[in-house]
């Protein structure tokens, strides 16, 4: 099972929040992409490398209603995922390990072990506990509804 | 240096569209006595968008990422020589958590054997 720890105090020492804008009134959905590019390298430089690198595939999307968030995570597995999500900061810890398959010899080895571990903060505040993720194909999705306050609103503009 | 399996440059195909963006996933080889095996990582990538293709010498593995946003789709390749030690009609291929296994299995003659040694 995928742990999820939500509306934790506690965050790890070790997160990089240093990395992080402060958080200012107006902050738009681009800075946060800018946040997660300059962490993550951005999608089109990780692309354009000899090879994709794993786990730097990393992309946000506004769906209105949603913010989604998905992390190309191959051979990860569920167990080696933990997230933790409070108020508007979300903190994601992947592992994968490999070795030789037993009995065989390694003529080329391109993939990597990794440890990857981000911290980054949300342009609005999300509800934690309706939160959905999913690991499949090797990719983690972190659907994340918007709290009731940020949720797109039409309004409609009466004639005068 | 391994002569089984050599890759080869790959040259774009017209089957390429415009708007793809190409890359060459990474990839570990192993060999046992029996068998190459070819892992590779394919994250985002199904199994209707998989092609895994023998045409003799050459062993080609094509993933692609359908756009999303309005951006190019992917396209992983990687080509790869195989020599006639390889037993081509009994290649196996699975993907697991974007991790694709190319099993290739070595034909008869070149598998290791002990060769049990009798006494007179």
């Amino acid at each position: 099972m995928l742990n999820i720890y939500r509306n934790t105090n506690e965050w790890p020492s070790f997160v990089p929040f240093a990395l992080f804008d402060l958080p200012t009134p107006g902050r738009s959905f681009s800075n946060l992409r800018q946040d997660l590019d300059r962490v993550f390298g951005t999608y089109e430089q990780s692309l354009n490398g000899p090879y994709a690198q794993t786990g730097e595939n990393a992309q946000l999307r506004d769906s209105g209603s949603d913010l989604v968030v998905t992390i190309d995570l191959p051979g990860v597995s569920k167990k080696d995922v933990e997230l933790t999500i409070s108020g508007d900061n979300i903190f994601i810890r992947a592992t994968r390990t490999l070795s030789p398959p037993e009995g065989y010899t390694a003529h080329r080895r391109e993939r990597s072990s990794f440890k990857f571990e981000q911290a980054f903060q949300l342009p609005v505040a999300v509800e934690s506990k309706t939160a959905v993720t999913n690991l499949q194909d090797g990719v983690l999705t972190v659907t994340l509804p918007k709290s009731p306050n940020a949720q797109p609103k039409q309004i409609t503009v009466k004639a005068g | 240096m391994i002569q089984n399996i050599v890759e080869t440059p790959k040259t774009s195909g017209p089957e390429l569209a415009q708007r793809a963006q190409e890359i060459m996933p990474p990839v570990d080889i192993y060999e046992n006595d029996h068998e190459l095996l070819v892992l590779a990582d394919l994250p985002r990538v199904t199994t209707e968008n998989l092609t895994v293709e023998v045409n003799h010498p050459e062993l080609k593995i094509q993933g692609r990422v359908p756009s999303a946003n309005h951006q190019s789709d992917i396209v992983y390749t990687r080509i790869f020589r195989l020599d006639s030690s390889m037993d081509v009609a009994k290649i196996e291929a699975k993907i697991t958590e974007g991790v694709l296994e190319v099993h290739l299995p070595k034909s008869e003659p070149y598998r290791v054997r002990k060769i049990e040694v009798t006494g007179a």
